[in-house]
């Protein structure tokens, strides 16, 4: 028998197979059930470290996945053998203090049991508190201990809250008493901290500090918490923290303007800058000094979850740029906030000489002028992506979806220039489908199909278009004429990709349309 | 076109590119050089290949596997390749257990990545938030435990 494959996305069948009338009705499906022990038989042992491995993966710092491997580790002689000779399946470990009454302090035997079975490969690690932990007893520390003893394994370290740490130091009736148990992270990369209240911070980073003298891997810092001020940083300085060696900085909670400087200023390695919002310390405070962070490629402004609190004085998220230039900047994330002025930008750019390629420009809150007022100062544009990342919940004002004014914008051609003239070397552009202010016309698929069909290089088209939250189309035959004019023009050599894949690519995928 | 032969001796005329997204036939016409000879695929049957090929006509213009999954991707990349699976995929792995692990060792033979990562995340998936017991039942396995390491699994159980 030979069979062919010529079409796409079909399995031919044998050419000289014997056919049968399509009029026979198919056979059900057996479902053939495996035998008794069929898998550890016939399943290599690679195989199932391989699936086990999938098995234990969790998002960082939860411990899920290890109580799963736990259990496959229960299963049988050969899965225990399996995962006894895994150790990396046993690298995300995470102390909590759960907070409840039974079995709030974590079980030291268990986590001495884990970190035996991680040997010594790095580990991912956190200490995490629902309520802060209250130790009145030797007890009680115990696997505290352990972690701090192997805390110098964390190849990713975080502390939740370090007034745990307080509390334990705390539990110490003289100084002298603490254990000297925290040795140099000489794999440590990356730390993600919620400073302590400011009263523990005297006592904790002299302990906590000893995992960075030295750590010569550490690139990375993420802070998350209330916010972060003058004393936080303070606290790493009086430590001698390796500020220098940071390439990725990260705030998930708001920072104090002048302590956002002081950090900027000590961190010239930076690649990657990620801010949530700037508090704003007073009036009077003095102009910045504009370092020149010649590494930086990245910054977000507002990045995912990013909400602002109402009770803080916050300033407007581009004043970012009056604090450093960035003559390597391609990529760029901004959330739109009130105070939005396109004037910071224009003089950082101008300052800069930066040629931004890729922006992610969120549609929250943002409107049609705000988004062409950005676009324009922008020409090396090489990718815009206006999905909506910035939030937890898709509630949009009418005035911030994507409505004609931007569209026609994006249309517009310069026939002198013979260009776009709003970001003339764009190649992909990317949106939610539930953020069209009217998906019941095709206003988006006709700007698309004006930039695509004149966005020739040579013989090929270079402009894609990726489509989110296509499972947002609906049901009803007007809002989805813009994707099936999309559909309709991925037919024609538009390269179309649609996220999540949609019930009506499936319609078209048939021919059915 | 490369002709290819099941081990029940089915021939298969297959587009190059998508032969190839197996490391092993790649690796084998490179060794033959330009010729007709259709390749032997001795540990794959046609009922299995038929699967492998849907498979990797549909996946033929993804980007390739990047090496990150090999133990340098942060845990948070790990986290989410072990869970981004698209609907086509999820439909292409609802298949009965036998078939499931006959395409895992088919694709480990083939030695080719995204299908037999796929395929361990179909698998794990059956594993994922199901007690010990129910996994045995599952895949049918027996507790082969001595009462000795039974009693010390039960001292895991309570210390975790």
């Amino acid at each position: 028998m030979t069979l062919s494959c010529k079409a796409p996305r079909r399995v031919l069948f044998p050419i000289s197979a014997h056919r049968q009338p399509t009029n026979v009705k198919k056979k059900k499906k057996k479902s053939r059930q495996l035998s008794t022990n069929w898998v550890i038989r016939f399943v290599p042992a690679e195989l199932w470290r391989s699936i086990f491995r999938f098995v234990s993966a969790s998002s960082p710092f939860d411990e899920s996945g290890i109580l799963r491997i736990l259990g496959v580790s229960q299963v049988c002689s050969s899965w225990r053998s399996i995962t006894d000779n895994s150790p990396e399946l046993w690298t995300n470990v995470v102390l909590r203090y759960n907070g409840k009454k039974k079995r709030s302090f974590p079980n030291a035997n268990f986590h001495s049991y884990v970190l035996k079975k991680s040997r010594g490969l790095p580990l991912t690690m956190g200490i995490l508190a629902a309520t802060l932990p209250t130790f009145s007893s030797v007890k009680d520390t115990k696997a505290l201990e352990l972690y701090l003893k192997a805390m110098h394994r964390a190849k990713m370290l975080r502390l939740q809250d370090a007034d745990i740490l307080y509390n334990y130091i705390f539990q110490h009736s003289r100084e002298e008493d603490i254990p000297d148990l925290v040795q140099p992270g000489l794999l440590l990369e990356k730390i993600e901290i919620d400073m302590a209240s400011d009263a523990a911070q005297g006592s904790v980073f002299p302990l906590l500090s000893r995992l960075w003298k030295p750590a010569p891997l550490v690139s990375s810092m993420s802070f998350f918490g209330l916010n972060v001020g003058e004393i936080d940083f303070q606290a790493f300085r009086d430590t001698k923290f390796p500020f220098h060696q940071i390439t990725s900085l990260e705030f998930n909670c708001p920072v104090f303007d002048d302590t956002l400087e002081l950090m900027v200023s000590l961190m010239p390695a930076l690649v990657n800058i990620s801010l949530h919002s700037i508090c704003q310390l007073g009036d009077d405070f003095p102009d910045p000094t504009r370092e020149e962070l010649l590494d930086l490629r990245t910054v977000s402004l507002g990045g995912p979850s990013y909400i602002t609190s109402k009770d803080q004085d916050l300033s407007p998220l581009m004043d970012f740029f009056e604090y450093f230039s960035a003559p390597a900047l391609t990529t760029l994330r901004l959330s739109f906030d009130s105070g939005w002025t396109p004037e910071s930008f224009t003089s950082f750019l101008e300052r800069s000489t930066a040629r931004i390629q890729h922006l992610h420009f969120d549609i929250l809150d943002a409107t049609d002028s705000h988004r062409i007022e950005c676009l324009k100062l922008l020409p090396s544009l090489r990718t815009l992506n206006l999905s909506f990342t910035a939030g937890l919940t898709r509630d949009f004002e009418q005035t911030s979806l994507i409505g004609k004014h931007f569209l026609d914008a994006m249309s517009e051609w310069d026939a002198s220039e013979k260009q776009f003239v709003i970001c003339p070397r764009l190649k992909q552009l990317t949106i939610d489908y539930d953020t069209l202010a009217d998906p019941t016309t095709v206003a988006f698929a006709d700007m698309v199909e004006d930039r695509w069909r004149l966005s020739t290089a040579g013989k090929k088209r270079e402009f894609e278009v990726v489509v989110k939250e296509a499972a947002r189309l609906g049901g009803s035959q007007k809002s989805v004429s813009e994707m099936v004019r999309l559909l309709l023009l991925q037919k024609v050599g538009l390269k179309l990709v649609v996220e999540p894949r949609s019930w009506l690519e499936g319609v078209f995928d048939r021919n059915l349309l | 076109m490369v002709i290819l032969i099941t081990s029940d001796n089915v021939k298969y005329v297959v587009e190059k590119d998508v032969a190839e997204l197996s490391v092993l036939v790649k690796n084998m016409l490179e060794d033959i050089g330009p010729s007709d000879e259709p390749i032997p695929l001795h540990n794959v049957t046609s009922t299995v290949f038929n699967k492998v090929l849907e498979y990797c006509i549909y996946h033929r213009n993804d980007p390739p596997p990047s090496d990150d999954d090999e133990g340098c991707a942060s845990p948070l990349h790990k986290y989410l390749a072990s869970h981004i699976c698209s609907e086509w995929d999820q439909r292409f792995f609802d298949v009965d257990q036998a078939l499931l692990f006959d395409i895992i060792l088919a694709a480990n033979y083939l030695d080719i990545k995204t299908l037999l990562d796929d395929a361990c995340k179909a698998v794990a998936h059956l594993i994922q938030g199901k007690s010990t017991e129910e996994i045995r039942g599952i895949f049918n396995i027996v507790n082969d435990f001595t009462p000795e390491e039974e009693a010390r699994v039960k001292k895991e159980n309570v210390s975790s």
